[in-house]
């Protein structure tokens, strides 16, 4: 009985452990299956960039994964505002996607924290490179690699009333800051504004972006390939310009004192709707400000090659949004198609992305060969550019030497102050300027 | 009083008259354009923010949740706290309360990678909760010293003699000592209510959809690199005005009343 008992539980031990086997080999197949069906559906890629028009966005990677079916992108709007400290948030939890949008403010950092990954020689960069504008091209790389594509790029732009010169008598359009004055005083002269000359000197993300145009227009610098200032003493452009402007607004009354209390957003407005008759800011403001729907002065801006100190045939200051890949990312290639994709050309050859944005918000493209697509030139002609203009201003704008190093901002915003002080007479823009470069070196010297 | 007149009058503008140079106060041509945007944002006719329109509606629903999540659990744990403050003696009670008033010194700045990572672990990214918890941090000692100066101001004699008429603690503080410390509750939890509507920093940081994302933060993007929607951005600060400026009017008196009382007798 007891013999029958246990040789009843041998084969209960027994059935038990060969149900558990099968079992066991049923989900480790179960698993397997499963891997190889991941392995075979597409691959996900995080894409995230600050929320500018999220709908926009979410059309292009809805039209990229129509022609990558084999890719599946799951795209984040960020906030716009904090952009930067809700990364380094995502960075410092790993949560970070594996493709986004990166600031050229903040690249150097980025790169340095080691958050990016270079994207030298991966398929097709080399022909995109070829066709990007040189600014652009140069504000994807640090230290000699490239980490980005463009999102957009674009160009700090002078424009004036084309209608008020046309009134004075002045046919054609200032391209030095000699040329600049004598226009300005006739406009002035001839009773149309007591000062033709609208700008934002309040401090601002753009805030000192007239100024590098200005230099850089001239021919000067402000820094060295090293990043060491070479102003106000070794390039005298600097100092120049800045004398130029505190002249401009004291002695010859044509720069308006009352942009020391406006940002450069407040002057751009202001400017739009009817105040001021030259002023200088982002690129994309000329499609606005052309546009009969949402300007005052619609057809009346004209945007002129940016003024210097003599006229060199030299560009403004430019910038560049990236889209960069995540170094710890684990899709890589799709993030790369997706990089590739979004700041390049799409399956059919074409930069759509950099002109969808273009025709819709006026945004900066980074492409040569844009500029002889039918489709911009007709969007360019309605935002008032002369195409020659336009072509010689973005092929010869320069990116910013120091803007990829860490101490960019403080730097920015302490000359920016200094500005302000010569303007008011505080300073005299010698001091202004030696100030702001001692502030570069010893920022330098701490920040390596 | 200007600047909340200038937002109202601004919001009945179209965007190029909120523009014009010089600037004036009364609508030329007044418009509902701005508000009725937010119930079809594909009508638009702004340059950008269309989603932030589009948003602007659930990210008030949002904003009232948290704001009174936030509200509501001050005043469950703040009550308990503050009371314990006020009528218990025991080590520690001064330096504990000090403790509670120096966390409210630290900036929100320099706790925002380490919440992130706390609210990750969590498993509470994007969620209300972590609104809601992250406000309570920063409410909950506020609450305490306000609840505290006013549960001292209410004459113990009052509990006493409910305690000796046979209610039970817990009914006494129900039946007397909340209907006595009325108008300190009700101070206590706009204050926590306003916090909470007002953040933007900490919203940003934890909320990425609209599962959680509050009014300031969905606001904040009819700002965008290429312009700024000013009249958009008015009406929906008009819109996101009107639930707290109802609740203060509703509780003005009582509001009045707590705020005092924790001042002066504190």
């Amino acid at each position: 009985m007891v013999r029958a008992n246990r040789s009843a539980n041998r084969m209960a031990r027994r059935a038990f452990l060969k149900g558990a086997a099968l079992t066991g080999l049923g989900l480790a197949g179960l698993q397997v299956r499963r891997r190889a069906g991941a392995a075979t559906g597409p691959t996900p890629v995080r894409f995230a960039g600050w929320a500018f028009e999220p709908q926009v966005v979410e059309a292009n990677v809805k039209r990229f994964m129509e022609q990558n079916p084999d890719i599946k992108v799951q795209y984040e709007p960020l906030d716009l505002q904090l952009y930067n400290e809700k990364m380094v948030a995502l960075f410092n939890a790993g949560t970070q996607p594996d493709a986004y949008y990166v600031r050229d403010t903040n690249l150097g950092a980025w790169v340095e924290a080691g958050w990016l990954q270079p994207i030298d020689g991966l398929p097709g960069l080399a022909e995109l490179d070829a066709d990007i504008f040189p600014f652009n091209l140069e504000a994807l790389k640090y230290k000699g690699k490239q980490y980005g594509t463009p999102y957009y790029g674009d160009i700090y732009v002078y424009m004036y009333d084309r209608k008020a010169l046309q009134r004075v008598g002045i046919p054609k359009s200032p391209v030095t800051l000699d040329q600049l004055r004598e226009a300005a005083l006739a406009v002035k002269k001839a009773g149309l504004a007591e000062y033709p000359i609208l700008k934002g000197f309040k401090t601002n993300v753009d805030g000192l972006s007239e100024f590098w145009s200005m230099v850089f227009a001239s021919g000067g610098n402000l820094f060295d390939e090293a990043m060491n200032p070479v102003y106000p003493d070794k390039d005298k452009t600097g100092l120049s310009v800045l004398e130029w402007m505190v002249q401009a607004i004291h002695d010859w009354k044509i720069l308006d004192p009352k942009g020391l209390e406006l940002d450069e957003t407040q002057a751009r407005d202001a400017f739009v709707n009817g105040q001021g008759f030259f002023t200088s800011n982002v690129g994309n403001v000329l499609p606005r400000a052309n546009n009969p729907q949402h300007s005052k002065r619609a057809g009346d801006i004209a945007p002129t090659r940016f003024p210097g100190l003599t006229d060199v045939g030299k560009g403004p200051m430019g910038w560049t949004r990236l889209y960069c890949i995540d170094a710890k990312t684990k899709v890589r290639d799709a993030g790369w198609r997706l990089i590739y994709y979004m700041g390049g050309k799409d399956k059919t050859g074409t930069y759509y992305t950099a002109k969808d944005w273009y025709v819709k918000y006026g945004v900066g493209y980074a492409f040569k060969s844009l500029d002889k697509d039918p489709d911009m030139i007709k969007e360019h002609r309605a935002a008032g550019w002369d195409l020659d203009v336009r072509s010689q201003q973005y092929g010869a704008a320069r990116a910013r030497q120091n803007i990829t190093a860490t101490w960019y901002n403080e730097w920015d915003r302490f000359t920016q102050q200094q500005i302000q002080n010569a303007l008011v007479k505080k300073l005299s823009p010698h001091e202004a300027l030696t100030a702001s470069a001692n502030k570069a070196r010893e920022l330098k010297k701490q920040w390596g | 009083m200007r600047r909340t007149g200038l937002l109202l009058l601004t919001s009945f503008m179209p965007e190029q008259e909120a523009l014009s140079v010089p600037p004036h106060w009364l609508p030329d041509h007044a418009t509902l354009g701005n508000y009725l945007t937010f119930f079809t944002p594909s009508g638009t006719r702004s340059i950008v923010g269309r989603r932030a329109a589009e948003n602007t509606l659930p990210g008030i629903r949002n904003s009232v949740v948290a704001a009174c999540g936030t509200a509501a659990l001050n005043l469950m744990l703040g009550t308990l706290a503050a009371y314990a403050f006020a009528r218990l003696r025991f080590p520690g009670r001064r330096s504990l309360m000090f403790l509670h008033l120096g966390s409210r010194m630290v900036p929100g700045i320099a706790l925002i990678v380490p919440l992130y990572l706390l609210i990750h672990h969590l498993g509470l990214l994007d969620n209300l909760l972590a609104l809601v918890i992250t406000y309570l941090t920063f409410t909950l000692p506020f609450t305490i010293w306000v609840l505290k100066s006013y549960f001292q101001a209410i004459p113990r004699d009052l509990e006493e003699a409910a305690l000796i008429d046979g209610c039970t603690w817990l009914r006494m503080v129900v039946r007397v000592l909340l209907p006595a410390a009325a108008p300190g509750l009700v101070a206590a939890a706009m204050f926590a209510f306003m916090t909470a509507w007002n953040d933007y920093l900490f919203a940003v940081i934890l909320t990425s959809s609209m599962a959680a994302k509050t009014a300031p933060v969905v606001v904040a993007g009819f700002a965008t690199d290429v312009t700024t929607e000013r009249t958009l951005m008015a009406a929906g600060g008009v819109l996101a005005v009107v639930p707290p400026l109802l609740l203060a009017f509703l509780f003005q008196r009582f509001i009045v009343q707590g705020l005092a009382a924790g001042a002066v007798k504190g």
